[in-house]
């Protein structure tokens, strides 16, 4: 995974009472998540932090949500193409 | 009502998780373990991986040479975590009493599910199989798959699901006539007079090699030797074992299934890792005391204690040192825990200074913190408020918020884990 680290925009829905981010905005490019392949909570003190892999277009982004903070990162990408 | 267990086991768990979170990992072989160029070893490897000679436990080096286009996943043991709980609360939605037996497996009492009729039990199994394996798949992800044991004791159960290995799903039962209805239904199923028959006693969970061995020697080379044996003389000659022994060989239960809660209580805890290169016993002191440390903050969080200390340590070319420890007064963090499972490595090592590669340490026999009384020795008293204290930190700002400065010595290229302060890799801390 390449490690990116940095704070993106998120358009996101509730479905079957899950958070599933949908759109990205990052580096003034926005990016239609197609499939959220994966989904985890862990936490860091009292902030739990959501972490989802989605896919849009042949790469894995790992997308993080603080839901004390309402703040989205992205934590990483992976290219799809092997 | 007859007693009824359906035991989850999850194929190739942290496999899976990686193959469902990552579709390009989907149908390679990949194997998880520590960070490639490190001395780590197979956690767990794709069927895939398998197929070509890789195995759970294999030094990551070897199974390499086996498989040259294995693909090494680092694990991430918080997301296989969080995946397990979620599976614990899925299954609690079947029952009540779920009982997590390991980070990949779960004991399910589905008693509920019998009934006077042999061919209505058989479909209500039946359906019920079908049910979790959907709502696994809803739940958690296509990839990741389940074999489901169901047998009148958790112990048979796990028999069965080990038979029908990946994703499937196999009953063992006491009755023919079960069995039949049960394979009508669609499940397949034998009895269990049939299945133990074919099986080594290593197949049993419980019975390895040792005791296997020791079984042998004693005449009870099958478990149907066992199971036509007397149950006194089987304790006899084995003590309370022999109890066991008996009546895991005739197919009765062994124990209940204690209801699975978010906060429940831990059997064990025990952490260990793989240093980079061996070194010698006295250079380890700081990595035992960051590996007990963390222990502690377990037991502070599940707001348990700790009776017996589990402490040793891998070596390259010589067998591991491993010892259980009964401690007089409880552990109730990392500190107590470090201070007397390195006295016990002192005390049997003395001057010698064997070369470590991987130091372990833990605790096991655990119960809630609450049934113990508070010291009536001040200082105890002032070093458990200190703890607390520590811990109450920790679980409000993080893990890094306050160090023992003791860890703080570790090289911190002995402890794989990249510790995170909001979102940020900290190349070093101290």
């Amino acid at each position: 995974m390449t490690e990116i680290h940095e704070p993106v925009q998120i358009a996101s829905t509730f479905r079957q009472r899950q958070l599933q981010p949908v759109l990205m905005l990052w580096r003034n490019r926005q990016y239609q998540l197609d499939e959220v392949t994966s989904y985890h909570i862990t936490r860091i003190g009292d902030d739990r932090i959501h972490h989802f892999a989605a896919l849009a277009e042949a790469t894995l982004y790992h997308l993080l949500f603080n839901s004390q903070t309402f703040e989205w990162w992205l934590d990483g990408i992976e290219p799809q193409a092997a | 009502m007859a007693p009824l267990i359906a035991y989850v086991d999850m194929n190739a768990y942290f496999a899976s998780v990686e193959e469902q979170t990552n579709p390009a990992l989907r149908g390679k072989p990949i194997a998880v373990g520590g960070r490639p160029g490190t001395r780590s070893i197979v956690t767990t490897a794709s069927y895939e991986a398998r197929r070509l000679g890789v195995k759970t436990a294999m030094s990551m080096h070897e199974a390499i040479a086996r498989c040259p286009s294995l693909i090494i996943v680092p694990g991430n043991y918080q997301k296989y975590q969080d995946f397990t709980r979620r599976l614990a609360l899925l299954a609690e939605s079947f029952s009540p009493s779920v009982e997590l037996c390991s980070i990949d497996e779960l004991a399910i009492d589905i008693h509920h599910l019998v009934t006077n009729n042999l061919n209505q039990t058989a479909q209500n199994i039946a359906k019920f199989i079908t049910a979790f394996k959907q709502s696994i798949a809803t739940e958690l992800g296509q990839c990741v798959t389940a074999s489901i044991g169901i047998g009148p004791s958790s112990v048979l159960a796990k028999v069965a699901a080990e038979l029908r290995k990946p994703n499937g799903a196999f009953f063992i039962t006491a009755s023919t006539s079960a069995a039949r209805s049960a394979v009508i239904a669609g499940l397949p199923a034998q009895t269990w007079i049939t299945v133990r028959s074919r099986l080594p006693l290593e197949a049993i969970p419980g019975i390895g090699k040792r005791l296997g061995a020791s079984l042998r020697l004693a005449g009870y080379a099958t478990l149907n030797h066992l199971g036509q044996a007397e149950e006194g003389e089987l304790i006899l000659r084995f003590g309370i074992l022999g109890s066991w022994l008996w009546r895991v060989a005739n197919g009765r239960p062994t124990k209940t299934i204690h209801a699975f809660q978010a906060q429940s209580v831990e059997q064990s805890m025990t952490h260990q890792i793989t240093l980079p290169r061996d070194l010698p016993l006295n250079r380890t002191r700081a990595v035992f005391f960051s590996l007990a440390d963390r222990i502690g903050n377990r037991l502070n969080r599940a707001q348990s204690v700790g009776h017996t200390v589990i402490v040793g340590f891998g070596q390259t070319n010589a067998p591991g040192w491993y010892r259980h420890v009964r401690t007089g007064a409880p552990i109730t963090n990392g500190l107590e825990l470090f201070q007397r499972g390195w006295q016990q490595i002192q005390t049997i090592w003395g001057e010698r200074q064997p070369l470590v590669r991987r130091p372990t340490i833990g605790v096991t026999s655990i119960t809630p913190r609450g049934q113990y009384p508070p010291s009536l020795f001040t200082e105890d008293r002032q070093r458990t408020r200190m703890h607390d204290t520590v811990y109450a930190l920790r679980t409000t700002y993080g893990n890094s918020i306050i160090q023992p400065a003791t860890a703080l010595t570790v090289q911190l290229d002995h402890i794989p884990d990249g510790r995170r302060v909001g979102f940020h890799m900290l190349a070093r801390e101290g």
